[in-house]
């Protein structure tokens, strides 16, 4: 693996400023198949088509991490009877909202939180694993062989382009939860139920995110935890509570988390949905070097408030390169570095992944990411 | 007869209680139609009490949803006591819906409450729906306005290919097209040739009103 991209990325976790600005990018299967004009459906069950398109993404794009993330595999959600995961008419794995958790649930849920997963919610989100459907250890059998045989199929393809085109490892790296707020709100109750809850039974939702926080600590942290590692948290909806809210609801338990996973000694990879802007000092707070992928938001202020102690990249939307000119695509990152470069602590990514190949202009996002690799240099 | 104006800040203060108190003692003393449309008008009085706070920063969107339901819940309330066919006349017909590929319908649904506080009639066809749905609901019903709400990048495409059916139906200059989410921007408001963009339901509602009066 390159020695180069190895040691930008080591000093760049470390907190050192790094020789240049390290690029990880993020492209869906279905923008890769996209690029490649490759069936989805077909790359999703046939190894070599889903081969031929990841390939194409490294070859036209410069990256210096593996540039797509695939980690829905539909032969292990269809013999659960997946409802949280679904494929949609094109083939795309589609995250429906769901309500696995009824507003009766709360204080069980409170009481015993891993007990009512396994015993009520597992079952309306994967019905076929119902304990009184006399297949259902067969098909969890199914599923979790089917995780495992997949799985390992994805990652040998991820090494061996990683060979193939010399990348470091990204930031995403197998490891993933949520913030305990996130967890029952994305999985549990669904977005829409939370915002009711949150007003209408306050105490319950408090104490249900505190009976969350050490499921979350147990699913991010490995038994036998790898320094230098980080913890993928993708952070959903604090931009949409009242600040008081997010005082008492999300942050407590966000926090522990993050401290948490930095006493095991590793870092959180947060991916900050919307505009967190008003949550600057927030995440300013938490523990030294934590990489931070922010979607929208004031770039300058956050670069002031948190730069100087996190780990800060993303903004970039791709978008423009379909409404903008190529030389306004480079103004446009030009800019971006120049806030986000001075005293190191950066890297390059984009705001959102790219999600299907309509939403870009390959020529002119080439010539940015080329534009990156080339002069993003300390 | 319960005090509007009491009503109307209620909403505004998103005190659900409170309007639900209030609203059963109403419906308690045998109101008239013509009482029910004073009533369903503080309701949406009390909606742009909300839409103001919010374009005003100190509502969020977790607010807006609030609202978004204590305003359904008591529409659903009133509704039985209204007379048939009574009520203002619309205002204008939007026919809202989420665009092809995209499912979120969060924004769309506050849109489609602020709008209707406001006194639009809104046909709502629903998530991931196809540009000849939009175009169809548009030219069956005469719609003034046809809005179109989606937050995935991939959203804009299908954006443009809605705008673009509207033009083959040869409907594009009899409405105006309006675009809402968390993707679109002054640029891809230019780039797939809307009348307007918004990530804001309050002022987007303003912007509404100026198309049919
Ligand atoms: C909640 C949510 C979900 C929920 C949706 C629940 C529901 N019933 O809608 C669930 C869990 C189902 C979900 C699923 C997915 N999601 Co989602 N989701 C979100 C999240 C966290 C919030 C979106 C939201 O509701 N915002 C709140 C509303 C109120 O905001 P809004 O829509 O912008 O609406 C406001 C205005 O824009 C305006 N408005 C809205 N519509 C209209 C219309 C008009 C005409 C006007 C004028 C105004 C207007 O009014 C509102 C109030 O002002 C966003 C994060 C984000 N940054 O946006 C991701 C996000 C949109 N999701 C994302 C993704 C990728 C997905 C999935 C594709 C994941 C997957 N692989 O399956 C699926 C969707 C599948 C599909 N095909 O659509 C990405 C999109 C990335 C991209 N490149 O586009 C986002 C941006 C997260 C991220 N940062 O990566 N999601």
């Amino acid at each position: 693996m390159s020695e180069e991209k190895l040691k930008i990325r080591e000093d760049l976790l470390a907190g050192r400023v790094p020789k240049r600005v390290f690029m990880q990018l993020r492209f869906t299967l279905e923008a890769a198949c996209g690029l490649a004009g490759v069936d989805l459906v077909k790359a999703h069950f046939d190894p070599k088509t889903k081969l031929q398109a990841y390939r194409k993404v490294c070859e036209t794009f410069y990256s210096d991490s593996f540039p797509i993330e695939n980690v829905r595999w539909p032969e292990v959600y269809a013999p659960l009877g997946a409802k949280n995961w679904v494929m949609s008419s094109t083939g795309a794995m589609q995250h429906p909202e769901i309500e696995s958790m009824l507003i009766e649930d709360y204080d069980e849920y409170i009481e015993d939180a891993f007990g009512t997963i396994m015993k009520k919610i597992l079952p309306r989100i994967y019905p076929k694993l119902d304990p009184a459907l006399p297949g259902a250890p067969l098909s969890f059998a199914k599923a979790y062989q089917r995780q495992q045989a997949t799985g390992g199929e994805e990652v040998g393809a991820q090494i061996a382009l990683s060979e193939e085109f010399d990348y470091a490892p990204g930031f995403f790296v197998g490891l993933f939860c949520e913030a305990p707020f996130d967890f029952l709100s994305d999985q549990l109750r669904g977005f829409r139920n939370i915002t009711l809850d949150v007003r209408r039974i306050p105490e319950k939702v408090e104490a249900a995110v505190n009976a969350s926080l050490p499921l979350m600590q147990r699913q991010a942290i490995p038994r036998n935890p790898i320094p230098g590692f980080t913890v993928f948290i993708p952070l959903h909806l604090a931009p949409y509570l009242r600040p008081a809210d997010f005082e008492r609801f999300y942050r407590p338990t966000f926090d522990k988390l993050i401290r948490e996973i930095n006493k095991a000694g590793m870092a959180a990879f947060l991916f900050a949905e919307e505009d967190w802007t008003r949550y600057a000092d927030a995440l300013a707070a938490l523990p030294e070097n934590q990489v931070i992928q922010f979607e929208n938001g004031d770039v300058q202020k956050i670069k002031e408030v948190v730069g100087g102690k996190q780990i800060i990249g993303g903004f970039f939307d791709p978008l423009i390169t379909l409404t903008r000119s190529k030389e306004a695509c480079i103004d446009e990152v030009k800019r971006l570095l120049d806030i986000g470069m001075p005293g190191g602590k950066f890297f390059f990514a984009f705001n959102r992944h790219v999600l299907d190949i309509a939403s870009i202009d390959v020529s002119k996002l080439v010539a940015v990411l080329d534009y990156v690799h080339e002069h993003a240099v300390y | 007869m319960i005090d509007t104006a009491v009503l109307k800040q209620k909403l505004g203060d998103l005190d659900e209680d409170g309007v639900q108190a209030l609203l059963d003692e109403f419906a308690a003393g045998t109101p008239s139609a013509e009482e029910t449309q004073q009533v369903v008008e503080a309701c949406q009085q009390g909606m742009e009490i909300v839409g103001e706070n919010f374009e005003a920063g100190t509502y969020f969107v977790g607010d807006l949803m609030y609202a978004a339901q204590i305003l359904t819940a008591a529409l659903e309330q009133l509704k039985p006591l209204m007379s048939a066919g009574g009520g203002q006349a619309a205002k204008g017909t939007v026919v809202l819906g989420t665009v092809a590929g995209d499912i979120h319908d969060i924004g769309k649904n506050i849109f489609k409450a602020l709008l209707e506080a406001a006194g639009f009639s809104v046909i709502d066809i629903g998530i991931d729906q196809a540009p000849s749905a939009f175009v169809e609901t548009a030219k069956t019903n005469g719609a003034e306005i046809v809005a179109l709400s989606g937050v995935l990048t991939l959203s804009i495409a299908s954006m443009k290919e809605t705008i673009e059916a509207l033009a083959a139906a040869g409907l594009r200059d009899k409405v105006k097209v309006m675009i809402g989410g968390n993707a679109v921007s002054a640029e891809t408001c230019e780039f797939i040739g809307a009348d307007y963009w918004s990530k804001n339901a309050a002022a987007a509602v303003k912007q509404g009103l100026t198309y049919v009066s």
